[in-house]
């Protein structure tokens, strides 16, 4: 399997629908599940209890829900390499794709669209069709404007890319529980780390 | 602007439902049946500038009635590890939030107490709903017949409305609505059976009647499904069990208390006890009624 | 018939009140309109005490007075809807629980002035409480909703209006 995985991106068309079969085998055959109202309820309290104990001050949420995020995200990276063997990804096209079809898949069982890429391709958006984090979720009126209800997947991926040597900027671009069309998290490149210590397990 | 002190909870912009308002506790019930002003002169009707500013060039923000209560409408299913990641943050949110042993285990029971009451009506009403209701398929053929059941008007009244309404209502599936538990027994054996397989895909290990206390009930688990990643030793995580049993048990009006205990054996090492303690009350109830 | 429908939280507390009136259905008599509140609240003892009977609905039609005492004949073995609880002059009380004990309770006037009850319909009525009840349900699962807290939003209110004119308008 991984072998197809090394091909670069001008051949993506074959190694994309193998990084889904792949995935699927692995969500499939090799994942332990829970339900996942449980983990929107769980989740769900968090929020609103963070609400409460910041009373109300919302971007200090956002920053919580950050910060939280991180810290599991630079632990969930080591969880992931274990689990799907993947060799590391040798441009931004190949992170995207494994972040969408393999990452979102195997913990959360969804598969957002990639898109919006920078002329540069330094950055790119991940589309949320479906969150698990935000079912039955309706904004109070006071938190529509700052609140970013899901901003613990930006800690996520930020604390995942950082420990396989990627800095990156991961922000919410727009959010449908405010309204918006879509639910954009935008992804940037900043700089590769140098790389002091090994990614991951080897 | 001073009626809103008391920020509400629910709320929607109102710019994006003109013709209604919603229930307002200090003015009371609001009379009639939707007849539709067209105009729209209640755009931002008294609230806080801030917001409607904001939201005014985007759609109107999703309401949770137009989800459906259907398990069967989302995934039903996410990885194990990553409910493990979050958990784990949600107990060191609250060991850095408080100062002692009791004050974490108290903040993850609080978290738990949340999930149990929604739990109580979620899975009761549920259960209420005939098998195989709404059910994939049939679900988009039904739409169509329930749009043009209500008398023309009721849909042509409000263009809004008609667009959301593409689920039928669970309501509509039940013949019967599953009884309210009324003893303490048969609200334990909720819990210890579909509340359990719901949450962690079994039953419970066991349900005991305390022979000491007349008031106690005990319900075993012998491998906890959402500490087995926790290693921490002083605090017990279970509390956020604990949090969800008293939860339900309170909302449906039997006042508690729920403790848990390790009891590890051989085989179980994690093996816990959740100590559900009655009120007096209740078996006043009880007394009374029998 | 005009209807007074309310949920009241487990604090005795409204959540959420509506009146459905509209020039087909008549209004509420001016003198008995501002009484509703106090009609409906003198009907929750009774439903308090339905609420622990373990066969508490009413047979449809009966009109004794008293309302807690008739249990004999219920239709079905449910304990949510309870079926007509309650009388007042003309007006009829009707009272519905759901599974966190929210009271659901509805004054029913008639057209008529002569003071005779009012048919209730019990499997309109019923339908009528169960969708409400869902869309309680729905309230309840949001995480920023509170147990107990007036329900203000306005999509609930469109909703519920909805299913009364649906239910209720005859």
């Amino acid at each position: 399997m991984s072998a197809s995985m090394s091909g670069n991106t001008a051949s993506s068309s074959s190694s994309k629908k193998s990084l889904k079969a792949f995935s699927d085998d692995i969500w499939k055959n090799k994942t332990a599940k829970i339900n996942a109202e449980l983990f929107t309820l769980t989740y769900g309290s968090i929020v609103s209890q963070l609400c409460t104990d910041y009373e109300r001050d919302f971007a200090k949420v956002n920053k919580q829900l950050y910060s939280m995020g991180y810290n599991i995200g630079v632990r969930l990276i080591e969880d992931f390499l274990a689990r799907t063997a993947l060799p590391r990804c040798d441009s931004l096209a190949k992170t995207s794709e494994v972040i969408s079809k393999c990452a979102f898949k195997i913990f959360l069982n969804v598969t957002p669209q990639i898109g919006n890429w920078s002329s540069n391709k330094d950055s790119f958006s991940i589309f949320l069709d479906e969150n698990p984090l935000s079912e039955f979720v309706e904004l109070p009126m006071d938190a529509a404007r700052e609140l970013w209800y899901s901003n613990i997947l930006c800690g996520v991926l930020k604390g995942a890319l950082e420990m396989v040597q990627m800095d990156c900027d991961v922000y919410f671009a727009s959010d449908v529980l405010k309204g918006d069309q879509t639910t954009e998290l935008r992804v940037k490149l900043n700089k590769i780390l140098k790389d002091e210590i090994p990614a991951g397990e080897d | 602007m001073s009626q809103k002190i008391i920020s509400p909870s629910t709320s929607v912009n109102s710019t994006a439902h003109p013709g209604s308002t919603g229930y307002d506790y200090t003015i009371g019930p609001q009379q009639t049946l939707p007849e539709l002003p067209v105009s729209s002169s209640t755009t931002g009707g008294g609230i806080g500038g801030g917001a409607s500013t904001a939201v005014s060039t985007t759609l109107p923000l999703p309401s949770v009635y137009n989800e459906s209560l259907n398990p069967n409408a989302r995934n039903q299913h996410v990885s194990l590890s990553a409910y493990a990641f979050l958990f784990q943050e949600l107990v060191s949110q609250a060991r850095n939030a408080s100062k002692s042993v009791s004050e974490i285990e108290l903040r993850l029971h609080r978290s738990g107490y949340h999930i149990g009451i929604r739990l109580l009506e979620l899975l009761n009403f549920r259960s209420s709903v005939s098998a195989g209701f709404g059910s994939s398929s049939s679900s988009k053929a039904f739409f169509s017949k329930t749009a043009m059941n209500p008398s023309g008007n009721a849909l042509a009244l409000n263009g809004s409305l008609s667009s959301t309404q593409d689920e039928p209502s669970l309501a509509q599936g039940i013949s019967h609505m599953k009884r309210r538990d009324l003893k303490p027994v048969e609200i334990l054996q909720f819990i210890h059976s579909t509340v359990w397989s719901y949450l962690f895909g079994r039953v419970s290990d066991d349900l005991v009647k305390s022979s000491e206390r007349e008031n106690e009930f005990m319900l075993i688990d012998s491998a906890p499904m959402l500490t087995q990643f926790i290693s921490s030793t002083n605090v017990q995580c279970d509390f956020f069990v604990c949090g969800i049993i008293e939860g339900i048990l309170d909302s449906a009006s039997f006042p508690c208390n729920v403790t848990v205990h390790s009891v590890p054996e051989p085989n179980f090492e994690q093996k816990v006890v959740f100590v559900v303690k009655f009120e007096p009350q209740v078996l006043e109830r009880e007394a009374l009624r029998a | 018939m005009p209807c007074y429908f309310a949920i009241i939280g487990a604090l005795d507390n409204p959540i959420y009140e509506a009146e459905f009136t509209s020039p087909q259905f008549n209004q509420f008599p001016p003198e008995l309109k501002e009484l509703n509140p106090f009609i409906l609240h003198a009907s929750l003892d009774i439903l308090e005490d339905l609420q622990w009977q373990t066969h508490p609905q009413s047979g449809a039609g009966t009109e004794t007075s008293g309302g807690f005492l008739r249990s004999r004949h219920s239709s079905s073995n449910s304990n949510c809807y309870l079926g007509k609880i309650d009388h007042f002059y003309g007006l009829a009380i009707t009272g519905y629980l759901s599974y966190g004990n929210m009271k659901f309770v509805m004054v029913h006037s008639s057209n008529s002035s002569n003071g005779t009850p009012v048919p209730i319909d019990d499997v309109a009525v019923k339908s009528f409480y169960q969708e409400v009840h869902e869309l309680y349900v729905k309230t309840l699962m949001n995480p920023f909703y509170k147990l107990n807290e007036p329900i203000t939003s306005p999509v609930f209110d469109k909703r519920v209006r909805l299913l009364a004119k649906k239910y209720l308008a005859k």
